[in-house]
Order: structure tokens, then sequence, then C-alpha cells
């Protein structure tokens, strides 16, 4: 057998022998610069991009919150439309900002309502039933659910709005950010920016009579969705 | 930007890369491949590692080989035949080329690493060690079970002495 010193001396001739013609390309350099300068080129696109789209995303998210104009109290929709918010502009190459990343106060601000409160008692009334023995019950036509509270059987509305309307003036709730109401010939309306659209908008819009707890009515129907 | 102090780097390095990448890895191209690479990692990092490049660049092609004969693994055998074809050789070269460096691309990719960067790129134990990220102990000991291996495969000393002392 041949020993450590032996091998290692024919290894480094086999080595030396196999590898003695291999040189380097002569353009090697020049392929590395510009190999290096177009991954260079690219690693700050992205890096310009990801931010840019950061701050795209943020802004959606905004406009479907309460802090947006769309929500301030008194100013109408000049079109439906305008409730909806915006797709995000995807960031042109080269000239997105260049700014650092900002805070966008984002507030959960968007609701569904309660499935169970839809589904449950299908079987029940339409309407408020005098001889109901149910708590609860849903409506078809008008669309909505009732229920009985202190004697008393509430009915509320549940519809789905594309847009507010002008005269919606903000409900605070303790919880429930970015509602707005309006109050007209005894009936309340509560609006409730939808989550079922995702970021085209929308309102959820919960109707009853004045009297009726707005508190109770949204504490039992809206979940909030983020 | 890359200065000239780079392309010195570049110019001086690269033949020992280029052929301790084509010894771990058998094949020219793959090794064309595996030095760019490293290389252009190694300039995307010049800046921060200013005097001390080569170690970086040793490590960048052993890990980039690794990653050649993993992948290698999952698709079908190439050839690794070190003798190119119509490449007249002396019987010693025939048996060194034919016998003792296949042995080596036959070893495990841990092994032959510790083998080239030890025996051709002349590295210490302690550089080999940085250069494979491991303790000097386990350079120690794949070395050790790698020569085992080569004097295994080998079979009968005397054919490679007397071709040895003939060379």
């Amino acid at each position: 057998m041949p020993t450590d010193d032996k091998l290692t001396t024919l290894l480094r001739r086999g080595f030396a022998r196999a590898t003695a013609d291999l040189d380097p390309k002569p353009d090697l350099i020049q392929v590395i610069h510009r190999r290096h300068v177009s991954a260079r080129r690219r690693r700050v696109a992205v890096a310009v991009a990801v931010p840019a789209a950061v701050l795209a995303t943020g802004a959606g998210l905004v406009l479907a919150g309460q802090n947006t104009s769309n929500h301030a109290p008194g100013r109408a929709p000049s079109h439906p439309a305008v409730a909806a918010a915006p797709p995000a502009a995807p960031a042109p190459r080269g000239s997105a900002p260049k700014t650092t990343h900002r805070s966008v106060p984002v507030t959960p601000a968007s609701y569904r309502v309660d499935p169970l409160v839809l589904r449950r008692h299908h079987n029940a009334p339409l309407n408020c039933p005098a001889n109901a023995t149910a708590p609860v019950g849903k409506s078809a036509n008008p669309s909505g659910v009732w229920f009985w509270t202190h004697g008393q059987c509430v009915f509320v509305g549940v519809e789905f709005a594309h847009t507010k309307p002008a005269n919606a003036t903000p409900v605070h709730i303790k919880g429930y950010p970015g509602l707005y109401g309006t109050l007209e010939n005894g009936v309340r309306t509560i609006y409730a920016p939808a989550a079922s659209v995702g970021w085209s908008g929308g309102w959820v819009a919960l109707s009853m009579n004045a009297g009726t707890s707005q508190e109770q009515v949204v504490h039992w129907i809206l979940i909030p969705a983020n | 930007m890359l200065g000239s102090d780079f392309d010195e780097f570049v110019r001086d390095s690269s033949p020992g890369l280029l052929r301790t990448a084509y010894l771990l890895t058998g094949d020219r191209g793959h090794a064309e491949d595996v030095v760019q690479t490293a290389l252009l990692q190694v300039a995307r990092k010049w800046r921060r590692m200013r005097g001390k490049p080569t170690p970086y660049a040793h490590r960048a092609v052993v890990n980039l080989a690794k990653n050649h004969w993993r992948d290698r693994v999952r698709r079908p055998r190439e050839s690794t035949a070190i003798i190119e074809p119509g490449c007249a050789a002396p019987e010693a070269d025939v048996l060194l080329q034919q016998v003792l460096l296949p042995a080596v691309l036959d070893l495990p990719v841990r092994q032959r690493a510790v083998l080239v960067l030890r025996y051709f790129a002349d590295l210490s134990v302690e550089q080999t060690a940085a250069a494979l990220g491991c303790s000097t102990g386990t350079v120690k000991s794949q070395t050790h079970h790698a020569l085992s291996k080569l004097r295994e495969a080998l079979g009968d000393p005397a054919d490679l002495e007397e071709n040895d002392h003939a060379n």
C-alpha cells in the first residue's frame, strides 16, 4: 500500500497535470464587470420597487379605513365610484418615489355581517311575529333580521350600498371605527365599510327604528373583518 | 464601482480558482460558471473584504461546486472524464488520469474538496477548514478517510510505484 506521503505526491502531480492547460477566458474580467453591473441594477430596481409597492398598498388600506376624504363628515362622494378605493397602481420603473418608509395610520374599519345571525333560526317566520317563540329570526323581504329585546321586537334591515349618503355623519361606537349614520323619517341607518368586497368599496347598511339601540344592533350584527 | 485592484485580484486568482473548480466539478464548463459566480460574489462584497478576498473566493467556489454536485445527482449522470478526447498522454499520466483522478471524483464531495484544497491549492488545515466552514478536526478526519478510499481504489500499488519511478 502506498504511504500517505506517496499518495499525496501522486495527487499533487495528478492535479497539476489534469489542470495544466486550463486557463480562464481572456475576457473574464469584462464578463465579471458586466454581470456585476447588471446584477446591481436589478438589486437597485427591487430596492426601489418594493417600498413603492408597500406605499401603494398602504394607500389602499387608508382609503378603506376611516381617515380618508371619502369618510370625512359632510363630504359627499362626487361619483359612486369615488367611494371605492382605486386599485394600487403598479410602480413605474425608474420613476418610483425614492422616499423612505413612512408610517401609514391604518385602523381596522371594515365589517361583515355575522353569518350566524343570518343562518340561525332560518325557519322562523318573516318580520316580527307577534307570537314568535324564537328570540331571533331573519326576513327575506325586506331583507333583514329581527330579534326580541325588553319585550319588544326589533327589526333591522340589512342591505348593501355602493355609497353612503352625503349627509351621513360619523357614528362613534367603541371598537367600531369608520361607521356613519343617518336619521330620516324615524329610520336610523348605520353604514359600515364592507369587507366582503375587498378594496372595491361598499357599505353594509343597517336600518332600524330611531328608538333602537344602535350599539346593540352593531355589536350583534357586525363583525370587524380586520 | 470596482477598481483596478479588483481586476488585479481576478487576474491573479482566477487561474487557481478555475483549476480548483475544475477538480471539484470534473467539468470545464461548470468550472467556468462556478468561478464567474464566485467572483461576482466577491465583487459584491469587495469593499467590505479588502485585504482578504482569497479565502472568501475559495469558500464561494467550494460551496458553488457543492451545489453543482447536489444538482447533478438529481439529473442523469454526465461524463466526468478528466482526460479530453484526443489528448495523447504518457503511460504514467494515463494511470494518474484514468485511475487516480476518477477515484478522486468518486469521493464524497467534502472529501474531494479537502484533497483539492490541501494538495492542489496548497491550503493549510486551518485555511481548508475556513474554506469549508468546518473544524480542523473534520478536515483531518476527512483527509484520512479520503486517502484510505483512494488507497483502496488504486489496488496494487506496484504499478503505480513503477510508473511513478518511470516518470
